[in-house]
């Protein structure tokens, strides 16, 4: 009940951002729990609406579909952006802890899947010249969460509007930063897995 | 305000278990984490192609399996046809008498069949007013309707009109003009006529489009250019750039043409193999890369490319990749058909691709290898009725190419198709479904036949499947019409329905939520 009762909050959170990310925070009206919900629904969202969109707006091949690939394109980035923004806002005397932050940038998804959804549903029902409606609302949807994105960030760590938006560029360069490191993490594991491959065949065909 | 309260004591009291239920729930959560990574692990599948097979390629790219469109029919090496061996030979042209004309060039000479492949003759000698003269390493060749020759007598640097005799009527030499620059070399290796007596010809390197002469053979200018257009990056780093480093860098030229051909209405096909590739992995970017083009007498091209891939052979997507070619293909031969088909040869996979007069592929055939029906290094293309004649430089040898039953089928679709018969096309396409279940063309085909006899959802379906959403647009436009006109009624109730329904669960919630709330507060007061 409790988690329903934090799950409806969002709703008054998308309305209400400045209000609503503050009780997010201070009253302790979201939770861990109900972030991954979230997290969880938009997974779905984009898997429904990756499958079913309507065939004349739908330029994925269905028949090759995967799930998990599809899952990454939201979990990735959500991950980076938290961890980024943590590393950032925790220099930059921002208050918000890493659980503030998984909360309010959950939080803010919200009109991604609201709007999302029901879009996927409709366009079977449109045709191709009723398409910029379409592309209109998908265009809203993300304005309001980067609205949201930055309200969030900014009650969270009782921010200025300026230092907010700058704390968001440097996340975002902070992600870039990250998938560099990772790449360059995951090049030396297999130069070393590979490195240690030959000298075991070396050894192996020597005795 | 008492609410809040609550809570705060609902924390306090049940701290154990909440705690309990917080590590089994991160128990899960790590347990969902795990397999969730775990699935990435399996491999994805791969799509090879082998050398010989038929496909199509489908909206995404990828190759789909059709069924052989073409068959190799014979083979044939020099001294099949009683002319000893061939030596590196470099064009082959059918003319309009059906007559087979084989430019030998490595032997320097011009041989002749008749439609059968029978010996007719063989020209090595050639009379130049009296005097003997010969061919050096000719490359390409020409019959005009009334059997004049036409040769590009390459290393000559020359053009050479002959008749069927093997006297020379005219020579024509490196013209001289203004817009020919002075280390202009005149090495042409292919050419052709159009319907008003002007000969094209292509000459080796020269990247300022196809040379014009007119019915006299005097130089009139270059056609066809390729349009340069240089991006706004390299114009940032030519600006910023010194001397010295503005030299070292690639100059923007334009691609040369390496071949060409004309159709029956007179226009010209030329192909081009230096193409930039960059950006084709976005097929919007196709439209941009023209490696075939159909140029009208002004030298504008005129090819349709309609088609959702456009005519561009391989796509050379990561995907495609087959063996160990990588990349799209190179188009060194074009050969027209008649209701607008043509056939691009690729010299980098030796395939042949077919294509209607809209773009779209219509089947693939051959390949590179020794065995029949691939070649070493194909160099020229031509049809004879409906058979594809490929000329093997490398291979020193000719392979013939009969239609299947399927071929047939697609090339009388077209046909049918271009002519305005689209009754008997959608008999054709359906006939050709059941061999090819891939084949978007036809499926496409079907349902616009559908779509004027009015059945909009079977045309709906045929549009999916041929994954072709303009015409799906159309028809469900038609449809959803179609639909709400017959249930006009039904609709407009239900919708008057949802809205009572609507309004009288609200009214309910409403009324609900009103009196939840005043227990409540009853409730904590009581506390």
């Amino acid at each position: 009940m409790e988690l329903l009762e934090s799950l409806r909050y969002s709703l008054h959170v998308i309305f209400h951002p400045f209000d609503g990310f503050w009780d997010l925070k201070y009253e302790k009206r979201g939770n861990l729990k109900s972030a991954i919900i979230i997290l969880l629904l938009l997974i779905l969202t984009v898997i429904f609406s990756r499958q079913n969109t309507g065939f004349l707006f739908n330029y994925n091949d269905v028949s090759r579909l995967n799930v998990l690939n599809e899952s990454m394109r939201v979990v990735l980035p959500f991950f980076l952006w938290c961890v980024s923004s943590w590393c950032l806002t925790s220099l930059m005397e921002g208050e918000g802890t890493f659980r503030d932050i998984v909360i309010a940038t959950s939080y803010s998804l919200v009109p991604l899947i609201l709007i999302n959804f029901p879009l996927s549903i409709i366009s079977n029902y449109i045709t191709l010249e009723e398409g910029p409606l379409l592309y209109t609302f998908q265009a809203i949807a993300i304005l309001w969460t980067a609205f949201l994105l930055y309200v969030g960030t900014m009650v969270t760590h009782q921010y200025e509007p300026g230092k907010t938006f700058g704390t968001m560029v440097l996340s975002v360069i902070g992600i870039m930063i990250i998938i560099f490191i990772g790449m360059l993490f995951i090049n030396l594991i297999l130069e070393i897995s590979g490195f240690v491959d030959t000298i075991y065949k070396e050894i192996i065909y020597r005795i | 305000m008492n609410k809040k309260i609550s809570n705060k004591k609902i924390l306090n009291g049940n701290k154990f278990s909440r705690k309990a239920f917080s590590i089994r729930f991160r128990i899960i959560l790590g347990l969902l984490i795990i397999i969730y990574i775990a699935g990435f692990c399996n491999a994805d599948n791969c799509y090879a192609l082998t050398a010989y097979s038929s496909y199509t390629y489908d909206l995404y790219e990828n190759p789909a399996k059709a069924p052989q469109a073409y068959l190799p029919k014979e083979v044939f090496f020099g001294n099949d046809l009683k002319v000893g061996r061939l030596n590196n030979p470099g064009d082959l042209f059918v003319g309009p008498d059906n007559n087979i004309y084989l430019l030998d060039s490595g032997n320097n000479r011009l041989i002749i069949f008749d439609e059968n492949w029978n010996l007719l003759k063989i020209l090595d000698t050639l009379n130049n007013a009296g005097k003997a003269d010969s061919f050096k390493n000719p490359q390409g060749i020409y019959v005009s309707n009334d059997k004049v020759i036409y040769v590009a007598d390459t290393e000559n640097y020359r053009i050479l009109i002959l008749d069927e005799n093997g006297n020379i009527l005219k020579e024509i030499k490196e013209p001289k003009s203004d817009v020919i620059s002075e280390n202009f070399i005149f090495k042409p290796i292919r050419l052709v006529m159009d319907k008003g007596k002007r000969l094209y010809a292509v000459s080796q390197g020269a990247y300022e489009g196809l040379m014009e002469f007119d019915v006299d053979g005097n130089f009139t200018g270059f056609v066809g250019a390729n349009r340069v257009t240089p991006n706004l990056i390299d114009y940032f780093w030519k600006r910023i750039s010194t001397k010295e480093q503005r030299a070292g860098l690639m100059a923007f030229l334009p691609t040369e043409f390496n071949s060409v051909d004309v159709d029956s209405d007179g226009f010209i096909f030329a192909t081009t193999g230096s193409i930039d590739y960059t950006n084709l992995a976005f097929y919007e970017d196709q439209n941009n890369v023209q490696p075939i083009r159909k140029l009208n007498p002004a030298g504008q091209d005129i090819l349709r490319r309609t088609s959702v891939l456009k005519p561009i052979g391989d796509l050379g997507t990561e995907i495609n990749i087959s063996g160990t070619i990588r990349g799209p293909s190179v188009f060194i031969d074009v050969c027209v058909e008649d209701s607008g088909i043509y056939n691009c040869l690729d010299g980098k996979r030796g395939r042949i691709f077919t294509y209607n007069s809209d773009g779209d592929l219509l089947y693939v055939f051959g390949g590179l290898g020794y065995q029949k029906g691939t070649f070493r290094a194909p160099v020229a293309i031509d049809s004879l009725n409906d058979y594809i004649i490929v000329l093997d430089k490398t291979g020193n040898r000719i392979t013939i190419f009969e239609p299947t039953n399927y071929g047939k089928l697609i090339k009388d679709a077209v046909r049918k198709h271009y002519t305005g018969k689209y009754d008997e096309a959608t008999q054709r396409w359906q006939e050709i479904l059941k061999l090819n279940a891939n084949y978007d063309l036809a499926y496409v085909g079907v349902g616009k036949a559908l779509l004027r006899q009015d059945k909009y959802k079977e045309a709906l379906e045929m549009f999916r499947l041929g994954n072709h959403r303009e015409y799906y647009s159309k028809a469900f436009k038609l449809y959803r019409k179609q639909v709400v006109g017959e249930n006009f009624g039904l609709i407009v109730f239900s919708v008057i329905a949802v809205i009572f329904i609507l309004r009288y669960i609200r009214k309910l919630l409403r009324h609900g939520r009103k009196s939840q709330s005043y227990l409540s507060d009853v409730y904590y007061k009581a506390r």
